[in-house]
């Protein structure tokens, strides 16, 4: 995992609601894959798209809460299986 | 338990690399610990000498007891919360469920291993290799403890992971296979950093 890096496919953000665009900048400290973390349809699994180990998966909530100004509650995170989960989560939590 | 999930033995194990410069920024990034243990375990941090290796140690305690649960059926999900680590991290909590916990430890690295059942587990600790992919690494070093456990080479073992659309890294826990069947071993692996770690229990053999 290295921090520092960009997130390939950054433009592509068809079907995520405006509100949530920051999530791209939140998680651009993060490694991710070559394909786009966002776009796709499935929104795949937060460690699965992210290429992050579940230490860095901490440090993501940590960064969502910062950047939305949110409190996640371990009963949310546990629900938390897919980015559009996530995605979900911080759309409640802004509600 | 019933007697028939008394017959399993199960196994979850982690690894920490205590130099990875991710993990130590990780432990002092405000909110980190907060985010993951539990009050009782914040107040045996802040007594301890060595807070940063005691919280690692935590943290894979429950990363192990996490990839064991998910075993047994169970959705722990993202909160490390949900599962405490007794202060002696010889066992672990989750709801009414107890799993006994074996932690250890060297210069550089921390390692837990979890486990439910009859058998002894085993596991090792291995350092990477210069340009060795940690995922290969683990899968030959769990072949070489298996085919040890199994009498045949490790050639004939292989390490599956099918796809799950529930788990959070998007797969099952791997699957020990002999020439593409699944075995009686029950198998875990982690890797952080420089280090790869691999853990196998044998199911008791019914009589």
């Amino acid at each position: 995992m290295t921090r520092g890096g960009s997130v390939p496919g950054a433009a592509l953000l068809p079907g995520l609601p405006g509100d949530v665009s920051n999530l791209l900048p939140a998680l651009a400290s993060f490694h991710v894959s070559s394909r786009p973390v966002v776009g796709r349809r499935d929104l795949g699994s937060p460690r699965k798209s992210l290429k992050v180990n579940s230490a860095r998966l901490v440090d993501v909530v940590l960064e969502i809460e910062d950047a939305f100004e949110i409190e996640v509650k371990d009963e949310d995170a546990d629900k938390v299986k897919t980015i559009g989960d996530a995605v979900k989560l911080i759309l409640s939590s802004q509600a | 338990m019933t007697p028939i999930r008394s017959e399993l033995a199960l196994v979850g194990n982690d690894v920490v690399d205590l130099g990875d410069p991710d993990n130590r920024e990780s432990f002092a990034r405000p909110g980190y610990v907060e985010r993951v243990c539990t009050p009782a375990e914040r107040r045996v941090l802040e007594a301890a000498e060595d807070p940063e290796r005691l919280f690692w140690c935590f943290f894979a305690a429950k990363e192990a007891a996490y990839k064991l649960l998910v075993k047994l059926g169970e959705e722990p999900g993202l909160s490390h919360r949900r599962i405490e680590v007794a202060s002696d991290l010889a066992s672990s909590r989750y709801d009414d469920r107890e799993i006994a916990l074996r932690v250890g430890h060297a210069d550089d690295w921390v390692h837990a291993l979890a486990s439910i059942g009859p058998a002894e587990p085993r596991f090792e600790v291995s350092e990477l290799g210069e340009h060795a992919r940690a995922s290969a690494a683990g899968r030959d070093l769990l072949c070489r403890m298996a085919a040890e456990v199994l009498g045949v080479t490790g050639a004939e073992l292989s390490v599956e992971r099918r796809p799950s659309t529930t788990s959070h890294d998007g797969f099952e826990p791997p699957r020990l296979c002999e020439k593409g069947v699944p075995t009686g071993l029950d198998v875990s692996l982690s890797h952080d950093g420089r280090y790869v770690a691999a853990a196998l229990a044998e199911a008791k053999r019914r009589q």
